[in-house]
This record gives structure tokens, C-alpha cells and sequence, in this order.
């Protein structure tokens, strides 16, 4: 389609034109004279009634410029739209915005990314540009610019704190925004990798090959009853390189740890510590070198989620094992006030708390021993690792076990788990302790690590305190209906809904987040840890891809409507200047 | 506010400077007018102010995957239709279409959406994916609301994530049911087995069966062929567990496949049938593939004590779950075709990124001569199998006859036709042949077409560019046609070995007239004839093509798939070339290489009674040569890719295996070949252990390091190789390194599509390669019966995150679009205003309405409101007639006949007369004020 109007309601307006003839229908008034006596001017009655009386249309010079003068407007605010030879220079610029654009030596590969596109907008008159971010995914920046100014605006939301540049997607949706007669530009830090679709895109490169020493692993776990950091410090260029790692007390700046790493080219570093306990949050940092994002890094201690444990077993011999079980894994605190989880020998036990697991050890009074083999369902969280060779379990034939069996001789259940409406498990054993030798063997605290384990995975909170950007972090919320607030690194907040007590979080910048659940604040940390962006050897500077076939541009969609305005400037002046001359005359 | 063309506003300054010279009557007239000007001028310079808005961008997220209605893309599409018949002019919509992937299927932009044109893949519904693509065209900080019409089953990422994010940028996810009807729908819901165990474990294997009613249901569990339970009973409504026990004492991976039905119309039957694979750890035995299984060899390597099964290859499957169960693989003198190009393209990649074995023998039936040479099999072995000009004794010629017949337009993968093969394969003839060799081409349809008249191989650029031009011009082949041109035009030759290879569909090949005493005639000329078909034996004119190759003393080939042609070609022109497989007795000796392999010198006393010629790839080990001429390689090994490969030229057991059958230390020095290829086993060391968990989807494996390790057990990471394998087509291969989840354990994260099968090999640094047993998705996880969380309410999940709703008015998704600062250009407002102006300009310069008339519309005085009244149709008529006019009973004071103009000019007179008046009673009035 070569012409069409881009908002044809305003067509609508050519309800002036019949208005404008109405107007003509009326008389035209008499002109106001001013007599010495009303004896002179017998139609002074007429003079006032001028216009509210019909008339025969009068079709004079000047309606017809009138009548035009509305057309040519009406046709010019329904916008039309003219398939034409291109002015305009109609860009989809695709941006880079993972971190590695961020270095430099001097200027950051984004502050010369910025400058080259301001020039080229500049530079090419006319322009209509839109932009893409290319992060973790592909993001439309704003609406369209068509001044530097509002070029500018957009390119100030371009922040380059991305952990990787989806630029395979970008440019896929810039092609699919692009149609047929824009050019693509992809502006990044790396050199082209792929073949570019003939003349339609040009890959402009602004990044310099550096050196750079970087963290590109940090975790803090904890394990047993301590915690265990594990720092991975980078030499990503093709000379060796030395660096000071220094350790700090978040809140108190005080160092805890200065050392000097020697780094081959292209070697890493990995760095085991071990906090005492109670450490609270550290900040590691590298020396400086071309990127800075990547040279610190913040851990925070694993929240403390150990499994509150209630043990209420009469037998003294099973209370003991269970005891030394469940000290063993060092992943439960026992509790009575509400305990995530109530072991017990009682058969009664009740199920009326909405958190609360049960595994009940029962021992019947008929019960027979086994000594395999033992069928397990392996896909069951409390079988892994358990090796039931040369173990005597008993058990009596009973159909009281309702649930999934776990494990059983034979048709015989020895381990049953049922899933209650609340949520929670209740977990059933039989078990004859003084006729078996599970308590003494191996398997015995392998089970209560995976019950304590596996009970430790639901409960609230975050499952680690530390991401890597661009990671997901989800939060388990106590509540199932709840909203949580959300506060970045920049002291932004926002509020977050959570659904089936969960609340999912993407961060997209380094640094320190709190959460705020009902009353409770939770802390996590994001760090810009990734290889591939910190690796700035492979950073290049240049142009690829040329648009070459001009042809492909050459038209585009042009608003005609300054033309019909300009014609309507020139009709008014006309249709002043006609009213003026009558005017005159009339004076005269 | 901005300008988008401040230059217009220039236009001012003339305009004003005109409005100066020409004054209208009146201030208000003149007030008017500026505005009417500054209104136009404003609107062509772009005038923009920021004003809070609801136009913005809706993004449509269809889902396509395999779970929809099958109607679901029209309905869809009609859900689009009704949206977009609302939508503003500054409003966009956009559509992503998700299925395996998420593609988008329009930008944001008005007029109409034509229809989904992506593949998207329907084994999954990457729902996460879509959504990200979807707030991704929603420009940052413009409204925008996006739309899901899916049934809410996803997999993979869990959309929540998304939603987060969504919510963050006030974009509410509303969206539309739609699903199919799973009334009645029994499924297998859920399959448990553990991935791994260790032989002789029993284990359990755990079914949940969901039945929409209480019926009697029928079930069976197979492993593999064998069908363990075939059962039915009454199942009751709802969720119902069997468990079955199994354990094995065959290390490698157990299939299950479990099936149910109820006999009724099922509206989901791919639920119906789930296949699930254990792994069953322990040594793994070698597959010897022959046409013989019962024969010498596979026996000779098991009195060597090697766990060794064997088969032919028409009874092996080469799948990837079935190669998993052997160390390796000993091809025992098998030709290419019978394995077929996916079965090596299968057994290729399991050697190269599992660490797999594989060893080949020679004879008739191998290397060059059966089909290996540019095979799936040539990178991975440590020898190449080129016709060399310096190694050949006897010169030939060939005349290729190509069928040029309309079934040949064909497409086939890669974008190419079949024509387009076949001239690559007669290309391949053409680069085998030397100097020494003659060579000619004709294409046939009706008739013969010369393309390239036999001549002796010299320059080829010129021939190569003929045939790769051959095009198929349509109908059949002409068999006797094909067939006497080829042997007129090779009977010039002067090489006394002459051969026509003849190309023809199997299905289309046409009038053989008397082909048979042509064929005599050939036969007495020396003339051989082989023949490829494209099809299947069984197809309408296969007999006639086996029975042209049969009476030319030649070979018959067919393939359905035209991919194999350049193989099948090199095949046929190695048997003619007679230079590849050397049947005379050959004394062998071993090299050094021999220790490395075998960890013994073998003294090969015996002769050899023919070979398989190939020449030794740079980086291979030789271990035995040939002593003769060509020295050429005997035993040659290496590694390839984390896996090995072996070649042994020599027929293992056969006609031309020779007197080194006799030789004592044969038995050994086989064991030794297979047990190297076998490889040493997978172990770790013992501060390492490797664990492989499926769920969700997402196959984990993770590396467990001591956490009281001395030091550090390596310095680069694990990296670890998944192949992803689906019958009929080639396995794919993905490679990652394992990364540091926290000190002391490493991970990583492997999502499963559809039905097809995993398998993974880690590499830890300082150690053999370990291969993780197969794993596979039950079913395609499309047609899982709705999960909690995976269904309808996945979809209101999201909607409550993020303030969307259940969309049952489409078209009112725009007014819903939640108000923001926009730049607005007011350009087409100020052009309407303009217009506005204008005509209240000319209502009071005709009029004087607006400023100083009385309004007495509504007045008995006045009389046009009987303008509306019925009067109007009595009187108006009259108006319009000039003889009608008198006639109507209007009072004096209407005037029709006289214009302003023709008033003017009659009134002229009296007017300057009253002009005079006027002016000498101002000047008394003005006199009297002062």
C-alpha cells in the first residue's frame, strides 16, 4: 500500500465541512452603522436578526478557500502516510548490556558505544531510532526517538549491569522490529561471530582486549557446624599477573585476611576459608584493574535454618540412637516449641500442627526379622545413600501402614511416607530395635541427614544467601498468601506478591538486596561473578557488516501532513488578505 | 514538551508579519486567526507535551505446544482478531507463540496479525521463555499488558520467576483458558525408578495411575522385549499406585515401557504409554556385530575371558539407551548398509563424547569396499580409505547413468534435492578416479542426455560443474534407454575394466525393453553394471533394478534416504576398483606401537590372507604393518574424541584370514585388540562420588568433593558431554563444565525434551571418563495430566502476582492498559482545534454571533427554528427554488435573491451617504463628551 492515514478516525472532523455550509446558509449580517437618526436606516431591525435567518447558500471565493482550508486540515490530522524515498534513516539498535562494556582504560567501551551512536544519529539528519537491551534477555527500550534528546534519555536507562548479552536474541527481535527498510545496529564490546543478512546490519565493536583479574566464583555454605567459603580469583589475560585479595567485615571495614596472588596467564585461584562461627557478612575485594564490577564480591553467612526437632520416644535404647543420629548430621536443634518435625514411638500421634512432620518408630509386638533383600524406591529423598546389605530390619505383616512404601521386605512395609492435606509428611517406621542392627550400622544416621535434609529444604527462607547475577532467587515465605518488600542495592523499593508461599525474585544489579517478610528482614547478596564477561581478552574493537545495499532503505512511510499545512498557511493568508481587500472596500 | 521540527515555527514570523498588513474587522476576528496560525504552526513543528496515557502495548503469548486443542491456533487467532478490531491507532500489539522454544511471531505494531508462521516445537511449553520474549517488547517504563492463551501446562523454568519480574515493571499477565477436554482422560501420571543401581539390587518400580473414573483397567510393564506383568483390574476414581520389583544382574540400562488402557476414547492417549531406564552399574560387555554371531571370532574373544555378546546387525538397535549397555563395539567384516547412516552416526558419536570403544575387522564386507569411505565412521577411525593413483594396479572406466525423472525434484535435508545428491555422488566417483581411469555421465529421462562423454580423468573442474548442474526435468527413466547409451558410450573406453553404474527410482523406472540380451551383450564385452536404487526392494520396480544388477555381474544397492548416495557411489566404485582389498597372503609384523595397546609385543609369525588397504591418519598409533610394498597399517588405534577406536584390516574369520588363524598366540592378541577398546572401566577416585538426579524436567548431576580433602583434586573443572539422542535422526551433542555450587560440590543442570534419551559422560581431570547411565523423560511432558501448580492454576498464579485476571472480554484489554507518562504529540488535537477556530472565524465574520448579536435562537421573533418543525418540509423546499421563494411566508426581513455582494453594490449609493452621517455624528458625539 503506497498511501494511508495512520489516524483515519480524525477523518470524522469533515463534519466541519457541513458545519461551514450551515454557517453559509445563515444570512450574512448587515454591517453596524452608526446614523445620525433611525429615520435613515428603516432595516436596522435586520441588522440584528443578521444570521439567524436562512439564506440561500452563497458559494463566494472565500468559502471555497475556507472549504479547502478545512479539508487540507482534517487530511492533515488523520495523519497521512506516503510511501516515499527515505529521508529519514529508520535504525534498531541492539546494546550490549552485560558488564564487560563497563571496562576500560580511561573511557568504558559503553561511554564510547554512547558517543559513536550520538554521532551517528547526528550524523544521519533525520532519524527514527528505537532500542533494544541485551541482557539475560532481550528488552524494547522505551518508544522510539527521533531527536538526540530523547535518544539520550533512552541511552541514559542503558546501565550495563547484565551478567551475559543475549545478543543472538536481540538482534533477532531487532530484525523482527527492523521490517524491511531499517538498519540494524548491534553495538557491543566483542567482534561479529556470525554472518550478517546481506547489507542490513552492522556490528560495531568498542571493547579494547585488557587485562583483567577477576572473581569469577564466590560461595559461603555451611557445612556440619561451620561455614565454608570458597573464593575463585581469575587471571584472564595472557600474561601473569599479581593482585591483593583483601578480606573485610562488611559492616565494620575490618580486615580479616590480606593477601598477595600470583596468577599465570589464564589461571585461576581458588581459595578455601573457613569463617569462624558467627562471621557475619564479608566483603572480599581485588585490586583495581579494567573492570571494576568484578573485583568485589559480598557473602553473607548462610541463614541459619536448622530443623527444630521435638524427640518424645519412651524406649531409652531408640531415644539414644535416635539422639546420636540426629546429632551426628548437626542440621537440627531439638525444641519443643514448635518443632518442624516430632519423632516419636507413639502411634497416636497427632497431626494438628500445620508444619509439623511426624516420623513415628513403632515397634510391633510380632514382628519378624529380615535380612533383605530389602526393596528400596530409590527416588525417595530419605533412601539416598542408604545400603541395606548385611542389615536386619524387623517388622510384622500389618495393613495399618498406609502411605507410599519407602522400603520393604518383601511385601512387608519397614518405611512408609503419607502426605497429609496440610502439606506436612508423616513418616512411619517399623522397627524392633532390640532385634535389629540398623541402629548400629551406617544407615541409621544417613536416614535422619536425609529426613533432617529433606525437612530442611521447605523451610522459610532463602536456600542460600549468595547468587551470582542473573541467577534466580526464591524465597519461602511462612505465610501462603503474602506480599514482600523488595530493597536493591540503589535503596529502591518495591513490593513483590508471592504465591503458594513463594515469592521469586530476578535481581538485575550487584549488590546487596533485604527483603522484608511480614516483620521479619531476610539478606541476600548478588555478585557479578561470570567468567565470560570478565574475560576481556577477547574483547575487540571495530566495525562489521556494512550497509551496503541502500536499496533495501530507499523509501519509507512519510507523513505528509507539514505539505497540506503549509498549503493551509497559504490559504489563510490568501483568505486574509481577500477579507481584508472586501474590507476596504467596504470602507470605501 | 518538545518539538519534534522546531524549523516550522520560523514560519511565525512572515505570517505574522502578513496578519500585521491585513488587519480583520475586529480584535476577536484578529484573536482567532493568531490561534488558528499558532495551532498549525505548533502541530508542524511536532508539538509533544507529557501526559499520563493508556496507550501502550498488549503482547498475545499462544501457546502451541502438544498439549492444546487442536483448533487451539484458530482460536487463537480469532482471540487475536477480537483484540485487535479494539485497539487504538497508537496502540501495538505483538504476539509471541511458544512451544520447545518461544518465537516472536509479530512486534508490536498495528493492522492485522496473519497467522503463527514459527516452528516452535510441540514436545514442550517453554511458557517462562515466551514471557520473558513477551516483556521484552513491552518498551521499559511504557504500559503494557501481556495475555497467555495456553492451557497452562509449562516445563522447564517455572514461570513465576517472570511473573516477578513482570509485576516489578506494572505489567499484569491476564490470560484465557484454553485446554483440551481431559474428562476422561486415564493417564499414567507419575513413574518411579531410581536411575542407577547396582546389578543384582532390587528395586522398585512405582506407578500412578490416573483414572477420571472407577474402571477396569489394563496394564503391562515390559523390560525391553519381555513383557514382566500384563494385568487388568478395577481402578478406582482418581490417583491409584502399583509397584513392581525387578532387579538385574547385566550391568548397562534396563528400558521399561508401561502402558495402560480402559478401552474408551481416550482424549489423551500419549499419556497412555511412559518409558522410563535404569542404569545398572557394573562391567559392561562389547557387542560383536556380525553376519555370523555364532561364528569364530565372538567365541575366540570369550574363551579371552571378555564378557562378549554378539548379534547381527539387522538385530541390533543403535539407539543410544541400547549402545549404553556395552563397553564397545567390534564391527566383524559388516558392511556400512546394514548398519545404516543413523546407526553410525549413533555409534560415532557414543564412541567420540562417551568414551566408547570401537574396533573394526577387515574383509570384503568393510573399510572402502563396504561402504565406510566418507561414512559417519571415517572421523572416528584411525585410518582413511582413499583410492590412491601410486597404490592402483589396474585402470577403469565408468559411466555414471543418472536418473533425471520428476521424482528426483525432491527436497531433502539441508535444503537440497535429490537430484542434487546424486550429482554430489557422481562428483565423489569422478574425485576417486586418477589419471589412469576414464569417466562419462549421461542423464536420462525419455532419453539419454550426454553430460559428460567418457574421457580419461584429468583436469575436472569443467565435468564437476556439468553434473552439478544436472536438473530434473520430470516423468520416468527409461531403463533400455539408460542403459544401451551407457554401454555405446563406455565401450570407447580403452581400460579393460568397464562399469556403468546406473542410478533409477525404484518406483518410477520405465520400458526395459529388451535389457536382458543388452545385458548379455555387455556381459561378453566385459561391461559390469551396477545399480542404485532410490527406494525400497519392495517397491513396483525394484525386481526390474536387482535384476539388472544381477544379470550385469554388478551390485544393488537401494536407500530411501538420498543422504546415502555419495556412500553407496565411493562403495560401488571401491569393488570396481578391485585395488582396495588385497587378497593375497601378507606377512605382517608388529611395531612398538603394539606395547602401548596391548602392554605386550605379539610376534606375528603368520601370513595374513588378504587385507583391507588404508593408509594411517596423522596422530594414530601403528601397531601392526603389512610387509609388503605398501607397508600399509594392520592394527592402527587412537583415541577419539574421550572414547577409542581400533582398526584391524585383516579378515578376522573368514576365507582370506590366512594362516595367522593357525597362529598360537591369535586368541591373545585378539583379547588384548578388544580389551584395549573396551576401555579400563569408570571409576573415580575415592574423595570423589557422581550423582545423577531427574526431576522436573531437569536432569541434575552433581560431583561430590571430600569437604576434608588435603588438596585439590584438579586444577581445570569436569566437564562433562551430553549427548541427546531420537530414533531416526543423528544424536546431538551439547558440552559444559561442571561449576562450584559451594566448596564442595560441583553441578550442573541438563533440561530433557520430549522422548528423546540422555546421556552423559563427565570428564574429571586425572581420571577416565565417566558415562552416567541413560535417562529419558517418561512422555513427552506435554501430555502430563494437569499437576498441581503446572496447570490452569499456573495460570491464575500468575495473575495474582502480578494484578492480571482471567480475560474474558478480549476487546477490553486496552482500557485496562494502565495510565503512564507518555510524550504525547498533540499535532492532529491542534490541527482539530484549527479547524474549530476556523469556523467560528467565519460564523462571526458572517454572522457576528460569537461577539455582538442577540441570541434569540429560541425566540417567537425569530423564525428559523421552524427550520426543524415540520414547517421545514413545507417551507425549506421553496428555499431552494428561486420561483418558489415569493411563496413563502417568511417575513420581509428574510432576503433570498440578494447576495452580499449584489447588496453591496445596490446599496453603494446609500451606504457612502451613511458613511458621511455616521461620520459627522461621531464627531457631534465626541464633541458633546469632551
Amino acid at each position: 500500500m503506497n498511501f494511508f492515514f495512520s489516524s483515519p478516525l480524525m477523518l470524522s472532523a469533515f463534519s466541519a465541512v457541513p458545519a461551514l455550509i450551515a454557517i453559509y446558509l445563515l444570512r450574512n449580517r448587515f454591517r453596524t452603522q452608526v446614523v445620525s437618526s433611525l429615520i435613515l436606516w428603516i432595516d436596522q431591525r435586520r441588522a440584528r436578526q443578521g444570521g439567524l435567518q436562512i439564506s440561500r447558500i452563497q458559494a463566494p471565493l472565500l468559502f471555497l478557500i475556507e472549504l479547502l482550508i478545512i479539508i487540507l486540515l482534517v487530511l492533515a490530522a488523520a495523519g497521512p502516510l506516503i510511501k516515499a524515498g527515505s529521508e529519514t534513516r529508520v535504525f534498531v539498535i541492539v546494546l550490549d548490556d552485560s558488564f564487560s562494556m563497563l571496562a576500560g582504560d580511561g573511557t568504558t567501551a559503553r561511554q564510547r558505544a554512547v558517543e559513536a551512536v550520538v554521532r551517528l544519529l547526528k550524523e544521519s539528519g533525520r532519524f527514527n531510532a528505537r532500542f533494544i537491551i541485551a541482557g539475560k534477555q532481550a528488552q524494547l527500550l522505551g518508544t522510539s526517538a527521533r531527536t538526540i534528546s530523547q535518544a539520550n534519555e533512552l541511552l541514559e536507562q542503558w546501565r550495563c549491569l547484565s551478567g551475559t548479552a543475549d545478543l543472538s536474541r536481540a538482534v533477532a527481535l531487532a530484525a523482527e522490529l527492523a521490517g524491511r527498510t531499517a538498519r540494524i545496529l548491534v553495538v557491543t564490546d566483542h567482534k561479529a561471530e556470525v554472518d550478517f543478512e546481506q547489507g542490513r546490519l552492522e556490528w560495531w565493536s568498542f571493547g579494547k582486549p585488557l587485562a583483567n583479574v577477576a572473581f569469577v566464583n564466590a560461595t559461603r555454605t555451611r557445612a556440619d557446624d561451620k561455614e565454608r567459603c570458597l573464593l575463585t580469583v581469575a587471571n584472564l589475560s595472557d600474561k601473569s599477573a599479581r593482585t591483593t585479595l583483601t578480606i573485610l567485615l562488611l559492616d565494620k571495614s575490618q580486615k580479616l585476611l590480606e593477601k598477595s596472588l600470583e596468577l599465570e596467564a589464564g589461571s585461576e585461584s581458588r581459595i578455601f576459608f573457613e569463617p569462624q562461627a558467627g562471621t557475619g557478612a564479608l566483603r572480599a575485594v581485588l585490586g583495581d584493574d579494567a573492570l571494576d564490577i568484578d573485583n568485589e564480591v559480598i557473602l553473607l553467612p548462610e541463614q541459619d535454618r536448622a530443623v527444630r526437632l521435638q524427640v518424645s520416644i519412651k524406649d531409652e535404647a531408640l531415644e539414644s540412637a535416635v539422639k546420636r543420629a540426629v546429632d551426628a548430621t548437626k542440621l537440627a536443634v531439638q525444641s519443643s516449641i514448635e518443632p518442624d518435625i516430632l519423632i516419636t514411638d507413639s502411634a497416636g500421634a497427632d497431626f494438628t500442627s500445620v508444619r509439623r512432620w511426624i516420623l513415628r518408630i513403632l515397634s510391633e509386638p510380632n514382628a519378624s526379622s529380615y535380612i533383605g533383600p530389602f526393596v528400596t524406591d530409590r527416588t525417595h529423598p530419605l533412601t539416598e545413600g542408604l545400603w541395606l546389605k548385611d542389615v536386619i530390619w524387623t517388622a510384622a505383616e500389618s495393613s495399618d501402614y498406609t502411605g507410599s512404601v519407602i522400603i520393604s521386605a518383601g511385601n512387608i512395609p519397614l518405611l512408609t511416607d503419607r502426605l497429609l492435606p496440610s502439606g506436612t509428611h508423616s513418616i512411619t517406621m517399623q522397627l524392633a530395635p532390640e532385634l535389629s542392627n540398623l541402629t548400629l550400622s551406617a544407615n541409621w544416621p544417613v536416614l535422619f541427614w536425609n529426613l533432617l535434609k529433606w525437612r530442611k529444604a521447605s523451610l522459610p527462607g532463602f536456600v542460600q544467601s549468595n547468587y551470582k547475577l542473573n541467577s534466580t532467587v526464591t524465597f519461602t515465605a511462612d505465610s501462603t498468601e503474602m506480599d514482600v518488600v523488595l530493597t536493591d542495592p540503589q535503596n529502591r523499593t518495591r513490593q513483590i506478591s508471592g504465591a503458594a508461599n513463594t515469592v521469586v525474585i530476578e535481581p538485575e544489579m550487584p549488590g546487596l538486596y533485604k527483603l522484608k517478610a511480614g516483620d521479619k528482614e531476610h539478606l541476600f547478596s548478588v555478585n557479578a561473578v561470570a567468567k565470560s564477561e570478565s574475560n576481556l581478552m577477547g574483547s575487540a574493537g571495530g566495525k562489521w557488516g556494512k550497509w551496503q545495499q541502500a536499496y533495501v532503505f530507499w523509501w519509507e512511510y512519510r507523513s505528509m501532513d507539514w505539505l497540506l499545512l503549509l498549503g493551509v498557511l497559504v490559504l489563510l493568508t490568501a483568505h486574509r488578505f481577500l477579507t481584508a481587500q472586501q474590507q476596504k472596500g467596504a470602507a470605501v | 514538551m518538545m518539538f519534534v521540527n522546531p524549523a516550522w515555527l520560523l514560519l511565525g514570523i512572515p505570517l505574522l508579519v502578513s496578519l500585521w498588513f491585513f488587519k480583520p474587522s475586529s480584535r476577536f476576528l484578529q484573536v482567532i486567526r493568531i490561534l488558528i496560525i499558532v495551532l498549525i504552526l505548533l502541530s508542524m513543528a511536532g508539538f509533544c507535551v507529557r501526559l499520563p496515557s493508556r496507550r501502550g502495548t498488549v503482547v498475545v503469548v499462544a501457546d502451541r505446544s502438544g498439549s492444546m486443542p487442536p483448533d487451539a491456533a484458530l482460536r487463537q487467532k480469532e482471540m487475536i482478531g477480537l483484540m485487535q478490531s479494539a485497539m487504538g491507532s497508537s496502540d501495538r500489539l505483538a504476539v509471541v507463540s511458544f512451544g520447545q522454544k518461544s518465537v516472536i511471531e509479530r512486534s508490536p505494531q498495528g493492522g492485522k496479525f496473519s497467522d503463527f508462521t514459527a516452528d516452535v516445537g510441540t514436545d514442550a511449553s517453554n511458557l517462562a521463555g515466551a514471557l520473558e520474549s513477551a516483556l521484552g517488547l513491552v518498551g521499559r517504563k511504557s504500559p503494557g499488558r501481556v495475555i497467555v492463551i495456553s492451557d497452562g501446562k509449562w516445563t522447564g523454568r517455572d514461570p513465576v520467576s517472570i511473573a516477578s519480574q513482570a509485576a516489578g515493571r506494572d505489567i499484569s499477565v491476564d490470560y484465557r483458558l484454553l485446554q483440551r477436554a481431559a474428562v476422561n482422560d486415564l493417564a499414567i501420571y507419575q513413574i518411579d525408578t531410581p536411575e542407577s543401581v547396582t546389578a543384582g539390587e532390587s528395586f522398585m518400580i512405582n506407578v500412578w495411575v490416573q483414572s477420571p473414573v472407577g474402571q477396569q483397567v489394563s496394564y503391562k510393564l515390559s523390560r525391553g522385549s519381555q513383557t514382566l506383568v500384563s494385568s487388568s483390574r478395577v481402578f478406582s476414581a482418581g490417583l491409584t499406585r502399583l509397584t513392581f520389583r525387578d532387579s538385574s544382574e547385566k550391568a548397562g540400562t534396563i528400558q521399561y515401557v508401561f502402558n495402560v488402557s480402559a478401552g474408551t476414547d481416550d482424549p489423551v492417549p500419549e499419556n497412555n504409554t511412559a518409558r522410563i531406564l535404569v542404569g545398572v552399574e557394573g562391567q559392561k560387555p562389547l557387542l560383536c556385530v556380525s553376519d555370523s554371531p555364532d561364528g569364530g571370532f565372538a567365541n575366540l574373544l570369550r574363551e579371552g575371558l571378555l564378557n562378549i555378546e554378539a548379534g547381527t546387525a539387522e538385530s541390533c538397535n543403535w539407539q543410544l539407551e541400547d549402545l549404553s549397555n556395552y563397553s564397545a563395539v567390534i564391527i566383524e567384516d559388516v558392511s556400512a548398509g546394514k548398519i545404516g547412516t543413523t546407526g553410525m552416526e549413533n555409534i560415532a558419536a557414543w564412541v567420540r563424547d562417551s568414551g566408547a570403544g570401537l574396533m573394526m575387522t577387515g574383509g570384503k564386507e568393510s573399510y572402502g569396499p563396504g561402504g565406510y569411505f566418507r561414512s559417519p565412521f571415517e572421523p572416528v577411525m584411525p585410518v582413511s580409505m582413499e583410492l590412491r593413483k601410486e597404490h592402483r594396479k589396474l585402470s577403469l572406466a565408468i559411466v555414471v547413468a543418472l536418473d533425471r525423472s520428476g521424482s528426483m525434484t525432491a527436497g531433502v535435508a539441508g535444503g537440497k534435492t535429490k537430484m542434487d545428491l546424486a550429482n554430489l555422488a557422481t562428483v565423489q566417483v569422478l574425485d576417486m578416479l586418477t589419471g589412469m581411469d576414464e569417466f562419462g555421465v549421461i542423464a536420462v529421462d525419455s532419453s539419454a542426455h550426454i553430460i559428460v562423454n567418457i574421457a580419461p580423468v584429468e583436469e575436472t573442474a569443467a565435468e564437476r560443474n556439468r553434473i552439478l548442474s544436472i536438473d530434473s526435468l520430470g516423468g520416468g527413466i527409461f531403463i533400455y534407454e539408460a542403459l544401451s547409451n551407457a554401454a555405446k558410450m563406455i565401450s570407447e573406453a580403452e581400460p579393460l575394466t568397464k562399469h556403468i553404474i546406473l542410478f533409477a527410482d525404484a518406483a518410477d523406472s520405465e520400458r526395459p525393453d529388451d535389457y536382458i540380451k543388452l545385458l548379455e551383450k555387455c556381459t561378453q564385452a566385459g561391461i559390469t553394471v551396477s545399480v542404485i536404487g532410490l527406494g525400497k526392494p519392495t517397491d513396483q520396480d525394484a525386481r526390474l533394478l536387482e535384476d539388472v544388477a544381477r544379470r550385469g555381474q554388478g551390485r544393488i544397492f537401494f536407500t530411501e534416504s538420498a543422504e546415502e548416495l555419495p556412500r553407496l557411489f565411493a562403495q560401488d566404485t571401491f569393488v570396481v576398483a578391485r585395488s582396495s582389498f588385497l587378497d593375497e597372503p601378507t606377512a605382517v609384523q608388529t611395531t612398538a606401537g603394539m606395547y602401548s595397546l596391548t602392554g605386550r609385543g605379539f610376534d606375528i609369525s603368520q601370513m595374513c590372507g588378504g587385507y583391507n588397504l588404508c593408509y594411517l591418519r596423522e596422530g594414530a598409533n601403528l601397531a601392526a604393518v603389512t610387509v609388503d610394498e605398501y607397508e600399509a597399517p594392520f592394527v592402527a588405534a587412537w583415541q577419539a574424541g574421550i572414547g577409542r577406536s581400533l582398526c584391524y584390516t585383516g579378515q578376522a574369520n573368514g576365507p582370506y584370514t590366512g594362516e595367522i588363524a593357525q597362529w598360537d598366540d591369535i586368541g591373545a592378541f585378539f583379547t588384548s585388540l578388544a580389551r584395549w577398546v573396551a576401555g579400563a572401566g569408570s571409576q573415580l577416585g575415592p574423595d570423589m562420588l557422581l550423582t545423577q538426579q531427574l526431576e522436573g524436567g531437569i536432569c541434575t548431576i552433581k560431583l561430590h568433593l571430600d569437604p576434608e580433602r588435603q588438596s585439590e583434586p584438579f586444577v581445570e573443572l569436569p566437564r562433562i558431554t551430553t549427548l541427546q539422542g531420537r530414533p531416526g535422526s543423528a544424536p546431538q551433542s551439547r558440552k559444559s563444565s561442571l561449576q562450584f555450587v559451594d566448596a564442595d560440590t560441583l553441578a550442573v543442570e541438563i533440561p530433557l525434551f520430549g522422548s528423546d534419551t540422555f546421556l552423559s559422560t563427565v570428564e574429571v581431570p586425572g581420571q577416565n571418563p565417566v558415562t552416567l547411565p541413560a535417562v529419558c523423560l517418561p512422555y513427552s511432558p506435554e501430555f502430563q495430566p494437569a499437576d498441581i501448580g503446572r496447570g490452569p492454576e499456573s495460570l491464575v498464579r500468575l495473575a495474582k502476582i502480578t494484578g492480571g485476571k482471567e480475560r474474558i472480554d478480549l476487546a477490553g484489554i486496552w482500557a485496562d492498559l494502565p495510565k503512564r507518562a507518555q510524550m504525547i504529540a498533540l499535532s492532529k488535537w491542534l490541527l482539530l482545534a484549527a479547524v474549530i477556530l476556523l469556523l467560528a472565524e467565519v460564523l462571526e465574520r458572517r454572522t457576528g454571533l460569537l461577539t455582538g448579536a442577540e441570541w434569540k435562537i429560541f425566540s417567537a421573533e425569530v423564525k428559523w427554528f421552524r427550520f426543524f418543525k415540520p414547517v421545514f418540509k413545507k417551507h425549506i423546499k421553496p428555499v431552494r427554488k428561486k420561483e418558489a421563494v415569493e411563496k413563502v411566508k417568511i417575513e420581509p426581513s428574510v432576503e433570498v435573491k440578494a447576495g452580499p455582494e449584489k447588496e453591496k453594490s445596490a446599496s453603494e449609493g446609500l451606504l457612502s451617504a451613511l458613511s458621511k452621517a455616521q461620520r459627522t455624528a461621531r464627531k457631534r458625539t465626541e464633541r458633546k463628551k469632551n
